[in-house]
């Protein structure tokens, strides 16, 4: 059983899916969430390396992190 | 091979080197569980007492530390990046025990369940709520996995980041 820490920080608010599935820069112009068929019986690693491979020619100065993490609620 | 294939086989035969094996977490550990999207997030959950042998590894092929503390460590090299979470909590140690060893085009890993990386996604997000891939990613794991969820330990991982209200709304349909 796992229970909340005693950090008193303010959980924030999730914001709703029409605000968060907006298509950021960082992705390439990509549409999210295309969802792999299970029983197609194809790897998902593939796929992902498949599609990499045209965001890096559509988007060869994808962004690398800049600063670091943040925050103060290290739970897990 | 991509370059991100490479640079995902150089971390794993160093962790190899090194005697560690953590378990992929972040937006390949999303990929890996049915949900396709372009990422080069490469994130592990490495154990705490690994963290020193690597960091000086990663040092030695070049990768430039940006952030380092008992929690988490960022490494950047050129235009790679490299993100770790440390295990040193038992939840976070019980997770990286589980993770299930898979064969790759990278070679082979371990990676998180889906409902670590949940919790995972819930934490990133809590920690900086600028972060709303994470929501996304949380929202698709759940529509791709609905029907083999362990609900009772994702019960556990909302609460923990006080995100009942949130568990609702993606579980009984509405906040």
């Amino acid at each position: 059983m796992v229970r909340p820490d005693s950090t008193g920080a303010a959980a924030p608010a999730v914001p709703k899916p029409s605000v968060a599935d907006a298509v950021l820069v960082r992705e390439a112009g990509l549409p999210f969430q295309a969802l792999v068929n299970a029983d197609a019986g194809v790897d998902p690693f593939v796929e992902w390396l498949g599609l990499m491979e045209v965001v890096q020619m559509l988007c060869p100065q994808w962004p690398v992190r800049d600063q670091a993490m943040q925050g103060q609620q290290w739970k897990l | 091979m991509s370059n991100l294939a490479a640079q995902i086989r150089q971390v794993l035969a160093l962790f190899a080197r090194h005697g560690t094996a953590p378990a992929l977490i972040g937006g390949l550990a999303v990929v890996a569980h049915q949900v396709i999207r372009a990422t080069k997030d490469v994130d592990f959950l490495l154990e705490a007492e690994a963290a020193d042998r690597v960091h000086q590894a990663l040092l030695q092929l070049g990768y430039q530390c940006l952030y380092r503390s008992e929690d988490a460590a960022n490494y950047v090299r050129g235009t790679e990046g490299l993100d770790f979470l440390y295990a040193h909590r038992p939840l976070a140690r019980r997770l990286l025990e589980q993770a299930v060893e898979r064969e790759t085009p990278m070679g082979r890993l371990r990676v998180i369940s889906v409902e670590g990386l949940i919790g995972f996604k819930l934490q990133g997000y809590v920690n900086d709520p600028r972060r709303t891939r994470d929501l996304d990613d949380i929202r698709a794991l759940v529509q791709r996995h609905h029907a083999t969820l362990n609900l009772a330990e994702l019960r556990e991982y909302f609460a923990l980041f006080q995100q009942e209200e949130f568990f609702r709304e993606l579980f009984h349909g509405s906040p």
